[in-house]
């Protein structure tokens, strides 16, 4: 497929502004990612206290051993992954909108 | 020589998604150029880029600081609300911030890549100047104007 690659910012509900990251390309390592493709869809809350740090609320990736998985404990926990059952990285896609949509509008 | 720009580019979430689903259906590359920065309205980009921050892209742009401490200086300005403006300019596309090393490590801010200017897709904003040569550019421009 062609690569995919978006970066935007926008406000949130909340008021804090928030980066969406939307990467799609080809990879030839077939094993770790098995489709073919490598797929990372990021949603980041920008400057979130006095010293301007961000905190990933949505990771949402397909990297071997796991599959598609979304980080789902985030911002306190990097390491929880929720397998999502996927073979299809536009199930993914799909599913990273209704988060955004979710938390942002 | 022409100025080379940073361009600030506007779409909506909802359009911004339904053109990545139409890249994706017609198997078309859709990728960011390098020089161009998303926010989804005017009013976002505005809230974010204060006058604050606008000085310190234009002191890195002709003072080349050696560190975040050395740019608040230039500035005369508190090094930690300096640092707080630089690490908002990093993520959000502006600049790099390079973590040094050896002795104590400075963090050098620099520009993204080398822009003169910020152009802004939007009729009613000006450019903002970021480089001593766009501001030669810009003030030559004005003048010529008020000159017709």
């Amino acid at each position: 497929m062609n690569p995919v690659k978006k970066t935007s910012i926008t406000i949130g509900k909340d008021g804090f502004k928030y980066k969406i990251d939307i990467s799609i390309e080809d990879h030839d390592d077939k094993d770790k990612y098995p489709e073919g493709v490598k797929a990372v869809f990021k949603l980041i809350r920008l400057d979130i206290n006095d010293e301007n740090e961000t905190e990933l609320m949505v990771l949402i990736d397909n990297h071997k051993p796991f599959g598609f998985h979304s980080h789902d404990k985030l911002p306190e926990d990097h390491d929880f992954r929720e397998p999502l059952h996927l073979d299809d990285w536009k199930d993914a896609w799909k599913i990273f909108q209704e988060k955004c949509q979710e938390i942002l509008k | 020589m022409s100025l080379k720009k940073l361009t600030i580019h506007f779409q909506e979430m909802g359009d911004l998604f339904q053109d990545i689903n139409q890249a994706i259906d017609s198997h078309s590359a859709f990728v960011d150029s390098p020089d161009v920065i998303n926010f989804d309205s005017i009013d976002t980009y505005r809230s974010f880029m204060t006058s604050n921050k606008a000085n310190i892209l234009s002191a890195i742009s002709k003072l080349k600081p050696g560190s975040v401490y050395e740019l608040a200086t230039y500035l005369n300005r508190q090094p930690q609300h300096v640092l707080a403006d630089c690490r908002s300019l990093e993520s959000h596309g502006f600049i790099k911030l390079i973590q040094e090393v050896g002795g104590r490590k400075p963090i050098r801010p620099e520009l993204a890549f080398d822009y003169d200017v910020i152009m802004i897709e939007d009729k009613g904003s000006m450019p903002l100047a970021v480089s001593e040569r766009s501001e030669r550019v810009l003030a030559d421009a004005i003048s010529e104007v008020r000159a017709v």
